[in-house]
Parts: structure tokens; sequence; C-alpha cells
């Protein structure tokens, strides 16, 4: 480097800028490296090849086919768009987020990062935005092959731009997914690769080359709803991705929390005009999605530090009894659990036409089932707190899953084999988490086995509530210096 | 220090588990000082340096720079430091420029702005002719001349530089010694960790020593390297002569406030009790004029890497109990 001031007769290197200044710092970034990636540009340049010889090879041999002939190669045309359009954006681009933060951990750029103005939610926007630009930018260029096809004939654009839009929802949601999970290991990206592939169905894109399986699943359900739910699934995967970067000081509980709170709001309202079906499957999500997050709010052994409280203390008294259920932690993740499941369970079972009269005792014992499912794991984690303390999600998911599994096994041996194995579905029934998978397939428990089921499950609740004891301590403690600092 | 300080350091202690990575640690930092952070592996010096610059939030004491609580208000700390890592933290497909466009960016500048701060780091670092090459294939001493260029970006006042000469070879480390003159003469505070104690010495107008969490020394290179002589009220002296040394001994043993510490074939190694440099130059003065024919006179001082492995076998400083640090920190 220069000990000597440069004199002003030499001007300074100007820098090349090639995107516009006022775009965001992560998408240019993004954009930049994305663009030039193999990732990109190589599915880029065979996608137009293989389509332009497609196309060609269709236009030269339909003057020579007879008319049944012309309409199997149409069918053909068609399969193969889809099929490239379908494993670009709901394989390829979810799968290059799955190692998106992973290289930003790697280069150790996060700690670089967060000393600019960058929040870790800008990164994980310009991230995600990033990439579903690259997608949508793929989309277009696939776009005059789509409009070629319809000469071909047997193409209907407007249900063609449907699936479009559709493909680049789905990929946006599996995208901020594939962000969610880039943090983890490579063994687990792997299996939700595979789990990518089974659950959105594409391996039926590629074998019948056709599009309708993107939509079969959703058919019936309203296109509002379905892009509510989807809206929030996709904020849920970004803010989940948000907190595996995010330091210590930023709590990002709160947003996680009142998603599924969102997600019940149409329930009530579809139950109130009418629409039964509608409000039933929307309630039906909702449920879903309160489990899910319950799940990945529970598995944390974060404690609150004072900059969390800070902005629930500083609003009152409403708002400090708020702040309780949106802080780090397991101990907080309870009790926004209980009033996050109980709440709007009792409150739309009184509404009439959601939940039909015979079925209300069921939804609220499985709604209690699901309570007890969800806290035994954390009952488990509480005990291995210190040492599972960098693997907390981990253990939780571990304990969850391996009682899941031991349901299913326990179901598939009381169906497959002699009747003197009953009694290990019986004993898978009455545990909390493997109880709550069977318990939805039976339509009529013995009181003995409610007894049991509803006893582990306080008795769960019970000793959650006891290892909580130590948090709450703190929390107060934290809360009585604040309250000396600002006297 | 005369000047108000600048960075205010108070009983800051960071547990991991049941380790306390930094411990009880109180310093202060005048404005415009280069001070050097020492320290063995594992000493807490980059936990410190991290809570600093507001990564890690300590779990007790409290940090202010320039007034400003760094716990409370990362944020405005932020704007105001830079810090440099061990390690540039580029990625796949990015070259030096859009490595500082990207970091520009971030920092919140726009248009002209964006491109003068560009244009500044890119003549301060001479990475000109760099720009376009990928940033993860740059060689150590060009690495760290892209991420001081990138520390320097939000022009910051004051900078933390995490084992900045570590790798480099010997004339890339005099050139990052005239780099530190130059952010010197800029007004910047700085606060610079390395293992290379001489240099440091060189650099940095006092020194952190840390063990084991705590910090063992806070002072000027002088002070460190005779902090032994000072506590024990003598200073050892090194004199050669030309000739036979018995007349040398012979003095030695007869002057008052002199001790033989060792015999030399050509002088004597002796020690001397008290510290003022002009009662040491009327010693002089008398040898020379007892007729003692002196070649060399000179006070013994320590290299540094000794004095601090010195220090390492001191026995720690008593720790304050629990509850007593408690309430230091809630007060």
């Amino acid at each position: 480097m220069s000990t000597v001031p440069v004199t002003p007769t030499i001007p300074p290197p100007r820098p090349q800028i090639d995107f516009p200044t006022w775009l965001p710092a992560m998408l240019v970034k993004e954009l930049r490296q994305g663009l030039r990636t193999r990732g990109f540009v190589g599915t880029f340049v065979a996608f137009q090849i293989l389509m332009a010889l497609l196309m060609m090879g269709a236009a030269v041999g339909s003057d020579a086919m007879a008319p049944g002939a012309r309409a199997g190669t149409a069918t053909a045309v068609n399969g193969f768009f889809w099929t490239l359009l379908t494993v670009q954006l709901l394989v390829v681009t979810p799968a290059r987020a799955l190692g998106s933060l992973q290289s930003e951990i790697e280069a150790r750029s996060l700690d670089l990062l967060m000393l600019t103005r960058l929040s870790a939610w800008r990164i994980v926007f310009g991230k995600w935005a990033s990439l579903v630009a690259q997608s949508g930018l793929l989309l277009v260029a696939m776009l005059p092959y789509g409009i070629v096809r319809y000469y071909a004939g047997s193409v209907d654009l407007v249900s063609d731009a449907g699936t479009c839009l559709a493909l680049l929802g789905a990929c946006a949601v599996l995208t901020a997914a594939g962000l969610w999970s880039s943090g983890t290991s490579k063994l687990v990206r792997v299996l939700l690769v595979i789990a990518m592939v089974i659950g959105t169905n594409v391996w039926r894109a590629v074998a019948t080359g056709s599009s309708a399986f993107l939509t079969s699943p959703f058919r019936g359900m309203d296109p509002t709803t379905l892009g509510f739910d989807g809206a929030l699934t996709l904020a849920f995967f970004l803010v989940a991705a948000v907190r595996r970067i995010a330091p210590p000081a930023e709590n990002h509980a709160f947003f996680a929390r009142v998603l599924p709170l969102i997600a019940m709001l149409p329930v009530p309202l579809w139950a109130l005009a009418g629409h039964a079906t509608v409000a039933g499957g929307q309630f039906f999500f909702a449920g879903c999605f309160t489990l899910l997050v319950c799940a990945t709010e529970l598995g944390s052994v974060r404690t609150p530090m004072v900059v969390h409280l800070r902005p629930w203390l500083a609003r009152g008294g409403l708002a400090h009894f708020v702040g309780r259920f949106a802080l780090p932690g397991w101990p907080s993740a309870l009790i926004y659990m209980i009033v996050a499941l109980a709440a709007p369970t009792l409150g739309l079972m009184a509404v009439p036409g959601v939940v039909p009269p015979h079925l209300v005792m069921r939804v609220a014992w499985l709604g209690l089932l699901a309570l007890g499912a969800l806290t035994f794991p954390v009952a488990a984690l509480a005990v291995f707190e210190r040492s599972a303390a960098r693997s907390a999600g981990s253990v939780y998911g571990l304990v969850l899953g391996g009682m899941s599994v031991f349901g299913a096994i326990a179901a598939a041996l009381a169906a497959g084999l002699p009747l003197r194995y009953g009694w290990i579905k019986d004993f898978a029934r009455l545990l909390p988490v493997s109880g709550f998978w069977l318990s939805l397939g039976d339509t009529e428990l013995s009181d003995s086995t409610m007894i049991v089921q509803g006893g582990l499950i306080f008795a769960a609740l019970g000793f959650a509530w006891w290892q909580s004891h130590a948090y709450w301590q703190n929390l107060a403690l934290i809360e009585s210096r604040e309250r000396k600092a600002k006297l | 220090m005369s000047a108000a300080p600048f960075l205010v350091v108070h009983n800051l202690v960071r547990h991991f588990g049941s380790v306390r990575a930094v411990d009880g640690v109180s310093f202060q930092i005048a404005p415009g000082q280069v001070v050097g952070l020492i320290g063995a592996n594992g000493a807490g010096k980059t936990t410190m340096m991290r809570m600093l610059a507001t990564l890690d939030p300590p779990d007790g004491g409290t940090i202010h720079l320039d007034g400003i609580n760094a716990v409370a208000h990362p944020a405005k700390i932020r704007r105001r430091l830079g810090w440099m890592p061990d390690f540039v933290g580029a990625s796949r497909d990015m070259s030096v420029g859009d490595y500082l466009d990207f970091y520009a960016r971030a920092h919140g500048f726009h248009g002209r702005e964006l491109i003068r701060r560009i244009a500044d780091v890119v003549q301060f670092g001479e990475l000109g002719p760099l720009l376009d090459r990928p940033a993860d294939a740059l060689s150590k001493g060009q690495m760290q001349r892209l991420s001081l260029a990138r520390t320097l970006l939000n022009e910051p006042e004051f900078l933390i530089l995490d084992e900045p000469a570590a790798g480099l070879d010997p004339k890339a480390r005099i050139e990052f010694k005239n780099v530190i003159r130059l952010l010197r003469g800029r007004g910047k505070t700085m606060l610079i960790s390395s293992h290379i104690l001489s240099e440091l010495g060189e650099m940095c107008d006092s020194l952190l020593f840390m063990d084991a969490g705590r910090m063992m020394h806070h002072g000027d290179t002088d002070s460190l390297r005779q902090r032994d002589a000072v506590a024990a009220g003598a200073f050892a002296i090194n004199i050669r002569v030309h000739g036979d040394p018995a007349a040398l001994l012979e003095w030695l043993s007869v002057r008052a406030g002199w001790r033989l510490v060792e015999s030399r074939r050509d002088g004597a190694r002796a020690a001397f009790a008290g510290s003022d440099p002009l009662v040491l130059a009327g010693e002089l003065r008398r040898l020379t004029a007892d007729g003692i024919c002196v070649t060399d006179f000179h006070r013994e001082e320590r290299r540094l890497e000794e004095a601090f492995v010195e220090m390492l076998r001191e026995p720690a400083p008593v720790r304050p109990q629990r509850g007593v640090a408690a309430a230091e920190d809630r007060s």
C-alpha cells in the first residue's frame, strides 16, 4: 500500500457499476453471483437448446404426419415443455437455495454483513428474491416456446398462464423452505430434496409429461384462500431462515407466532358467509400450520435478553403481558402453544357450521392430544437442556420424529400381524406423540385409553412447567433490572 | 490519558458454558490512540473484540464508545466502527470490484457517494489493478488490503483489527505498518490484536495483555519491558570496558547503590538501585572520571516476548467475588 499521497493529477480508478446503485445490496450481489453460476447458465443454455431442437423436429415432422400423429407430437412437446419448467422451478431453484445460506456461513461473511446496515431479513429476502427472479427469467425465456406450442394446437393459454403462475408461486414457497433448511447438515438437506421431489409430485410430471398434478391437489379450493395460505407459508419459511442467521439479540418469535393466528382469521368469515366447506378446509390448514409453528418454536432453548423485552416493556401493561408469549425459548413457546391451540379450537367450535356437532368432542380431544404430542419432546429437551443447547431443534425433532415413527410401526404391525401383537398399537396409542397420530384414524376411544392419554399429557405439561421455572425467574430478574435502570 | 476517553470498557464478562472467556476486563482508550491487544491462543482476545464490535452481547459489564452504550445501541456503534477479522469473507464468483460495491451498498451508500467511497478505498489499498480479479483468489497480502479497504468504506472512527499481520510476508508487514501510520495520521482510534509482539510494540501507543480472560497489564511498551525492574526498584545495567574489567568490578563493589549481578570477559552486568535517568547519567560520568574506560553503558531492556512470557508465569490477580462483581454490574 502506498505511503505517498497520490497527486491530484492521477485520477483514482473508478469501479464499474453494472446494476443501478439504488438496487438493494443483497439482491445485486446474489444476481451477480447467481447469473454466473453453472447451475443457472447450464440450465438456461441446455433448456434453450433442447426446446429449440424439439420445436424444429416437431415443425419439420408435422408436415408429413397424419392428423393423429400430429396430436401425439403436440402432446410430446407439451410434456417436454412442462417437465423442463417443473424441474427448473420446483427442483433446481429450491435445491440452489439449499446451499445459499450455507455458503455465507462457510465464507464467514455473516458477521461482516451484520456490521453493515443489512439486517438478517434483508439478507434472506435478497437471496430469496434473487433466486425467484432468476426462475422468473428462465420462465420468460421459455415462454416463446410456449407460444409456439399454441400454433401446434391443443393448448389452452389461460390454463397454461395459471399453471405458470402456480409453478412460480410453488417455486417461491419451496425456495424459502430451501433457504430455511440451508443451515442444516448435508444429510438433512439431501433428505429434504428427496422429500421435495416426492412431496411436490414432480416425478409425475417427468413420468407423464402433464402439468395436471400441479393443480389437482388444490382442485375445488378457493384461489384467494390458496394464495393467502401460500403467502403465510412463504412468510413462515422466510422468517425461519432469518432466525438461522440472526444475531442472538434479535427476536423474531413474535412474527413467526402470529402467523398461525392470521391463518385462523378467515375461518369464521367463511363460516358466517355460509361456505362451510371452505371454512373447514381453512381450519384444517390453520391447525396443521399451528402445529408446524409450535413444533419449530418449542425446539429452542434460547434465553431472553433485555433487548428482547424492551419493546414490550416500553408499551405498557397489555403489551407487557402479550410479550410473554413472544419471547425466544421453549417456555414462552409453551404458553403460546396452549393459547394458540386452545383459543381457536374452542372459539371455532362455538361458530356454527365450522365443526359438525358430532365431531366437536373429537376435535377438542385431538387438540388436547396435539398439545401433549408437542409438549412431550419439550420435557425430554428440558432434561438434556445443557448438553443439547446447540442442537435443541434436532433433539426436539428427533424425539418427535422417533415417536411418530414408533406410532407408524405400531399401526403397521397391528394391521399386518396376528392379533396377539395388537397390544403394541394399544401401547403406542397411550403415548403422547404416537397416540396423537393413531387417534387421528380412530373414531372411538375407550374411556380408559382417554384417561391414560390425558394423564400423560398433563404429566408432560406439568413437568415442562416445572422445568421452565428458572426461565421465568431469569425473566423477572431482567425486568426488575431494567425498571431500576429506568428509574 | 489527558483527553476524554473514546472507548470505555468496564468490567466486561462473557461466559461460554462454565468457561469465563472474558472475566471482568476494564480499560480505556483515548481518541486517536493505537492500542495493541496481546494474548496467547484462548486468552479471550477475539471474544472481547467481537463484543466491542457489537457482534456478541456481553454477559456483564459495559462498553461505551464516545459516550454511547454499545450494548443498548449497537446500530449506532456499527456506523462508527470498522472490524477487520482475520478472514475476508469473499464468496465464489465475486470480483474485487463486486465485493467492494456490495459492501458499499450494504452500508447504505447510493449514487455518486457509492462510487466515491469505492474509489477512495481502492486508491488507499492500491486495488485498482485487482478490481476484476476473483476476490477469493488473491494472495494473503492482497486479501488483507481488500479486507482493510472494506473496513474503511464507511469511514469509521474506531477500527478493530484482528490479527491483521498474520500470514503476511516481511514486505507486506512493512507495508502494513505504513498503513497503520497513515490511519493514525487520519486520526483513527485503533485496537489491534497480534501475536507478533515486537511489531505491535512499534505500531502501538499502549499494549493490553490478556490471559485466561483477564487483563494482566495495560501500559506502554517501556512500562512492560521495565515492569519487574520498577517493581523491584532497580534496573539492570550492562557495562563494557576496554581492557581488563577488574577495575570496574572493584568500583561496583565499593560504590553505593550498585550490586554486581554477573561479571563478564569484557565488563559486567550490574543492578542499580534507582530509576532516575539523571542519576544514572551522573553515575556514568563518575565511572569515567574514576579512570575506567567505558565503551558501552546501557540499561537492559527485555524483549516484549520475554516480558509477556514472564507475565504469564505470574500468579493471577485476585478475582472479585461473584456477588461483588454482580453488584458492580448492576450499579
